[in-house]
């Protein structure tokens, strides 16, 4: 199933240890502030990847929770990057021929 | 001294969108929300000002330091928390992330939990309906009340029945209010 663009934006930025506002922060200048993350999407979010097995709880630091990407979320990411390269690749293909 | 005034309201789970209005526009008229107890909201007298007013609904929150704290990373301030409700405020000027979901799917993940305690608060009330039936019905035979005891048991049956269909159809405006969110994107 394709993953959300929260999602895929999260797992991204979990390639380095992160806690919830330097993800979002992360994300903001990735994006060049088309994407910002609400607190309660990434809190949602990384306790549902948390539970999945994508992302692993690394260590608490003045009350905040540093998440890092784990073996099987850096596959499903690498996985989901081929798919969006795909579409990408055929769309633009598709429109060159025009 | 700071000037105080309690408002008196009840606002269902489901209905945390107008929850938010409410506060929003007291706030709005110079009245900070500083507590709620029960149905009772307590306000301090501020400046009027813009802000924005979110409600989590989070149940089982085992870690609720941590979770606050990356609230308040973001710039939200935790006024207070009421049957798994988590009551924050952030001045609206910040307009960027203005909401606590800035995605669909994380807002559907807290209708489903909301669904989920309507459900179970619907199922509780049923059984107990069930149970005082039964007892009293016992009761009556028992005491061999039996021409008197029919009328007693059909005026509670009846009495049941209706006390049952005005939770249902307050669970099911309920629920249809979430769908209604549910389907309505965020952005």
């Amino acid at each position: 199933m394709p993953m959300t663009e929260t999602s895929f934006y999260i797992l991204f930025a979990l390639q380095d240890e992160m806690h919830g506002y330097n993800i979002m922060n992360y994300v903001k200048i990735l994006t060049k502030d088309e994407v910002a993350l609400g607190a309660g999407t990434v809190y949602t979010s990384l306790s549902k990847m948390e539970k999945d097995g994508l992302i692993v709880l690394v260590k608490k630091e003045s009350n905040r929770k540093f998440y890092k990407i784990t073996d099987l979320g850096r596959e499903i990411l690498e996985t989901e990057i081929l798919r969006i390269e795909r579409l990408y690749k055929n769309t633009r293909a598709y429109e060159g021929r025009e | 001294m700071l000037e105080m005034k309690t408002i008196k309201k009840k606002f269902y789970i489901a209905d945390f969108e107008e929850e938010q209005e409410f506060l929003s526009s007291l706030h709005n008229a110079g009245w900070r929300l500083t507590d709620i107890k029960g149905k009772r909201y307590s306000f301090e007298k501020c400046d009027k000002e813009a802000v924005i007013y979110q409600i989590d609904f989070n149940p089982k929150e085992q870690r609720k330091s941590e979770y606050v704290q990356l609230f308040i990373d973001f710039g939200w301030k935790f006024i207070t928390e009421k049957d798994d409700r988590f009551y924050f405020s952030k001045p609206g000027l910040q307009c960027s992330e203005d909401q606590i979901f800035s995605d669909h799917e994380t807002k559907m993940v807290m209708c489903r939990k909301i669904i989920k305690r309507k459900l179970a608060q619907l199922i509780t009330l049923s059984v107990i309906s069930i149970i005082i039936s039964c007892v009293l019905a016992f009761n009556m035979f028992h005491y061999s009340l039996f021409p008197l005891g029919i009328i007693f048991i059909v005026s509670l049956i009846w009495l049941g029945a209706l006390i049952l269909t005005l939770y249902s159809t307050k669970y099911l405006t309920g629920f249809f209010k979430l769908k209604k969110i549910m389907d309505k994107s965020v952005n």
